[in-house]
């Protein structure tokens, strides 16, 4: 990997993680607790779409990490981590052999339903309980809203940072 | 930005969500009087009944993993107190209907709002 690439990747999860952070101070009443916007998805595409697959997996896992180091709650971390490789391996699989298909739209919200099932599936695991399963449907539900918004965030981003692909 | 596929895909997750929140909580419906039910790590560890409007009382919830104080006040139910990080369960606040859920992760804990169903009931049996 050159050096280039390292300092790419850790500017884009400095990027994601002080965007996840903000986002927990945003207080939004009808969302029930514990759901969250999941703002930093608009890097985590721009990665994917500017990137490509390699970088995306390694920025997700390393702001999984440093989430985890900085909050040190184990069991949230287990939620993002299973969410976030979840559906960036989706969300690049829809970019690579989708897109023709969908449009940035569709792509992340692809991405958060995956995300979704990725948590509930995790949380069924862990309380062993199969009646979580309950919250994915209103889980998907605000994901259809926070996924289009991540979408039409992210290709935005990618229509006037394109030009960062030659430099 | 957007296509036209875009739109199919976000009309049937949200047609198919909107169809499993209705049927799931339809099963819930159909019950008498309602109690309280309490889950750690998926076992059963205690059924709490209602009280009378207006009386208050708490319960501890104490496992391997943690503690959840809950407060039953007249005929709703909330978490006042937990040993979890993010408190979640606290934030959520009263619940009072058949199917409403009190989860905390970190201590494994779902309180579930149960109607109590009459076994010779026929309108039980269909669904």
């Amino acid at each position: 990997m050159k050096s280039k690439d390292i300092v790419v990747i850790s500017i884009l999860t400095s990027l994601a993680l002080v965007i996840s952070l903000i986002e927990n101070y945003i207080y939004i009443p009808v969302l029930f607790p514990g759901a969250k916007l999941g703002l930093s998805n608009i890097v985590i595409l721009f990665t994917i779409v500017i990137y490509g697959f390699k970088k995306s997996i390694i920025l997700v896992l390393l702001k999984c990490l440093s989430v985890l180091l900085l909050s040190g709650n184990f069991i949230s971390f287990l939620f993002s981590i299973s969410g976030g490789i979840f559906s960036c391996l989706m969300m690049n699989f829809a970019y690579k052999k989708l897109a023709n298909i969908f449009g940035y739209v569709g792509i992340s919200v692809i991405g958060s339903f995956f995300h979704n099932l990725g948590q509930v599936l995790t949380a069924m695991i862990i309380m062993s309980s199969p009646e979580m399963i309950r919250y994915l449907y209103i889980l998907n539900l605000i994901g259809l809203f926070s996924g289009t918004f991540v979408g039409i965030m992210s290709y935005t981003l990618v229509e006037r940072l394109k030009f960062i692909r030659s430099i | 930005m957007f296509k036209k596929a875009d739109y199919v895909l976000i009309f049937i997750i949200a047609v198919s969500s909107l169809l499993c929140i209705f049927l799931s909580s339809q099963k819930m419906y159909k019950s008498g009087e309602k109690y309280i039910e309490v889950k750690v790590d998926g076992k059963i560890i205690e059924n709490i009944n209602f009280n009378d409007e207006g009386v208050v009382s708490t319960y501890p919830i104490r496992s391997k993993y943690g503690y959840n104080i809950l407060e039953v006040n007249g005929k709703k139910i909330r978490v006042i107190e937990a040993s979890c990080p993010n408190k979640i369960d606290v934030k959520k606040g009263y619940i009072s209907n058949v199917g409403e859920t009190l989860v905390c992760v970190p201590n494994r804990m779902i309180v579930t709002i149960r109607g109590e169903t009459e076994k010779n009931n026929v309108d039980i049996m269909v669904r």
